[in-house]
């Protein structure tokens, strides 16, 4: 708590200061918040790293991971740029501090942008009941609730024996474990995504959407278009389009590209598979740059799989603990080696029509696109009081993971 | 990027209505959902059903049963793994005994579930309580979220419920007899579950699993060490008549391993001391005299769990030797 009020007052102070010009200050207010995302989520990493120099021998710090850090580190980077290019500025600190730590998206986002988020603060209309916001509110959030509860959480079951035990893994559980992997992550980061958009619209504030069924998509570009969108746009915004974008040449292009996403690979966990992920992220985009520049085309199904196939894979190095960890895992899906006898990563078939509605929902409407079709009818209706008794029921269940995105 | 949130269309007062039912419709299904669950009280929780029993979910259910079921029915109980979850009380003429024992059960568990059965306040005077190394052994011992008083709550309504539901119909209308058959659990909670493990070759298990077994196997892990502790100092405050015994192993495992086998049941005894009163007996089945039942491959379905034939017997021998006490 101490932290998040540290980081309000100081960034609301600096940004006082920061002006058109004025570069200095806002380097200063930009070093102080990486300095301190870096120290409670980098600094074991770099000791680890630090280690490998002979005959140094650094003791880890084991620092726990404040709630939320890189979501509102960088959300207040961008009010800090924002404020050098001389958009208009919050008055009171309470604004700013709602802005901040409005509840709903403090600990895993989305990531909002002042411009966005001030305004409806203002809203002479914010204190009012709307009962449109209420019943679409309610509605994504029980949507979302229902998809990390219900199916994430479900996922997760296989994804955790699988990544405990590769060992005893054969190729096909292996491949098992790194597609549940895959669903599990997404269903667990859209849905809580979705629950903070529902809890806003209860609040009569409108939270930028954060996915749009990502696993569609048709190419790694679109993939990252719909995924984690407002991390993207920030990425865009304040990382790609500041080193040139695509405006400096080919080359340029791809090394900013590249530098994107490795950053985008640090943000998400400290550690070289994270850095190693972000990586084949950004190559991938290079890749698909230069594909489209020679006019290249794939049909619908093959570049559907291939796009998912490729995340899932980059998955590993997301997932895994550890290089070897992902490296073992990777040789057990590209080889044929059998499973350890007595082990079983699925012992029982109770989720099946859970995995069943999970891999259903990849391809129907997602949770914000239901929101926007909500109708007042009694479809609709017996539709939300059903979603509710379904969470209710699972969140008296002894079936529960944490949000992974909490993690990060 | 398109931020699809930003042009929801307003619907004006309908919307209104629909809040206004939609609030009172959830309370009013979860309502009925959790009263609905009350009345079946398919764990005879609530005290509404007198013929309670397993229909799967074994450790959610026997938790369950264990508040208010097992302690205001039964006289007596079975504790251990799934060596003693197959023993079917009926021959007991004069005792009416639920088994408790869990598959894969390991001290802890079974310390847990005898604790919320004794301070139910029940009818529970005897116990009957089954070591094999496999109990007291950290290595691979599972810390069940089932095992908790937190576990109460779910019988209102939870996925663990449905399934039991879910589970009960299967076998009730004997949908798959080949996995789960329809009587598997007797209403003493006795698991007759030899049909689904007994192995064809009885012999060449065992001879196999003279080859697997470890000297790590037979040690006593802190954790079953302290349970078993408190197992005792429980059943002896709550005055509990204990027959403590150590399940036969079959001849060829128990020859192999006579020394480590009889170290073990040294160190439980040892361990067991304080508690040593008039209520309670220890018997070793790992003896030379016992040889005629763990000689007799007929007497088991695999490496250690008892056929029908066996069980009968070693009732039988359960009752004899504890008569001697009464």
């Amino acid at each position: 708590m101490f932290l998040i009020f540290f980081s309000i007052g100081f960034n609301y102070l600096i940004s006082k200061r920061i002006f058109p010009g004025q570069k200095k200050t806002l380097i200063i207010g930009i070093s102080i918040n990486l300095l301190l995302l870096i120290f409670f989520k980098y600094a074991d990493f770099i000791i680890y790293n630090l280690n490998f120099i002979p005959d140094l021998s650094l003791g880890y710090l084991n620092l726990i991971l404040p709630l939320g850090i890189s979501f509102y580190t960088f959300q207040q980077i961008a009010y800090l740029v924002d404020s050098y290019k001389g958009t208009k500025k919050e008055k009171s600190i309470f604004s700013y501090g709602l802005f901040v730590s409005f509840f709903p998206q403090l600990i895993a986002g989305p990531i909002v942008h002042h411009s966005e988020m001030m305004g409806q603060f203002r809203d002479s209309n914010l204190t009012k009941v709307n009962f449109d916001n209420l019943a679409r509110g309610f509605f994504i959030f029980m949507m979302g609730l229902a998809k990390k509860i219900v199916i994430a959480d479900s996922f997760a079951v296989i994804a955790n024996k699988g990544y405990a035990n590769i060992t005893s893994l054969g190729s096909a559980e292996a491949w098992a474990t790194s597609l549940a992997y895959s669903l599990q992550l997404y269903f667990d980061f859209s849905g809580y995504s979705a629950m903070a958009i529902g809890l806003g619209l209860l609040f009569n504030i409108r939270l930028p959407q954060n996915f749009n069924s990502p696993y569609k998509s048709l190419s790694i570009k679109e993939f990252w278009r719909n995924w984690h969108m407002t991390l993207s746009r920030f990425l865009r915004d304040y990382v790609y389009i500041p080193l040139g974008g695509n405006k400096k040449g080919n080359f340029r292009t791809s090394v900013n590209l590249m530098v994107t996403f490795l950053l985008g690979g640090i943000w998400h966990g400290a550690g070289w598979t994270f850095v190693f992920w972000g990586f084949l992220h950004g190559f991938a985009l290079v890749v698909h740059r230069y594909w489209i520049k020679l006019g290249m085309n794939m049909s619908k199904i093959p570049a559907l799989l291939l796009t998912f196939f490729f995340v899932n894979i980059t998955w590993v190095f997301f997932r895994a603990d550890s290089w070897n960890t992902s490296i073992q895992m990777l040789h057990r899906m590209f080889n044929s080696v059998p499973k350890m006898d007595n082990f079983y990563l699925v012992s029982n078939f109770y989720d099946l029509p859970v995995w069943i509605a999970g891999v259903i929902l990849l391809f129907v409407p997602n949770a914000i696109e239901m929101g926007r079709r909500l109708q007042p009818t009694f479809f609709y209706l017996m539709l939300n009081v059903l979603l509710f008794l379904l969470n209710v029921i699972y969140l008296n269940s002894i079936v529960k993971n944490d949000f992974l995105y909490f993690d990060f | 990027m398109t931020f699809c949130i930003s042009i929801f269309k307003p619907m004006g007062n309908h919307f209104k209505k629909y809040f206004l039912i939609l609030l009172p419709a959830c309370l009013g299904v979860l309502s009925v959902f959790v009263f609905a669950n009350i009345f079946l009280d398919i764990f005879g929780l609530f005290g509404f059903r007198e013929n309670a029993r397993v229909y799967g979910e074994e450790r959610f259910s026997k938790y369950l049963m264990s508040f208010y079921y097992v302690p205001q029915h039964f006289e007596g109980m079975i504790l251990g793994p799934s060596l003693s979850a197959n023993l079917d009380p009926e021959p007991f003429p004069d005792e009416n005994y639920f088994n408790a024992s869990i598959m894969g059960a390991r001290m802890n568990n079974i310390f847990s579930l005898a604790t919320n059965i004794l301070e139910n306040n029940g009818k529970i005077t005897k116990a009957i309580v089954c070591i094999h190394p496999y109990v007291t052994n950290d290595q691979g011992a599972e810390y069940t979220d089932f095992m908790q008083p937190d576990t109460y709550w779910k019988a209102f309504g939870s996925v663990n419920l449905l399934r039991v539901y879910g589970l009960g119909l299967i076998r009730g209308f004997d949908l798959w007899p080949k996995k789960y058959p329809k009587g598997q659990y007797k209403p003493n909670g006795s698991n007759q579950f030899e049909s689904l493990f007994r192995v064809e070759d009885v012999p060449g298990r065992i001879a196999e699993e003279v080859t697997k077994v470890k000297a790590s196997d037979f040690d006593i892990g802190a954790n079953q060490r302290l349970a078993f502790k408190k197992l005792l100092a429980l059943l002896q405050q709550k005055e509990i008549q204990t027959f403590v015994y150590f399940h036969p192993v079959p001849l060829p495992i128990y020859q192999a391993y006579q020394d480590q086998l009889h170290e073990f049941w040294k160190d439980i005894l040892t361990g067991a001391e304080p508690s040593k009163d008039d209520l309670f007996s220890f018997h070793n089945f790992n003896t030379s005299d016992f040889s005629f039942f763990s000689g007799d491959e007929s007497n088991y379905i695999d490496h250690g769990h008892l056929s029908k034939k066996g069980q009968k017997i070693l009732m039988e021998e359960i009752h004899n030797q504890w008569d001697p006490m009464e």
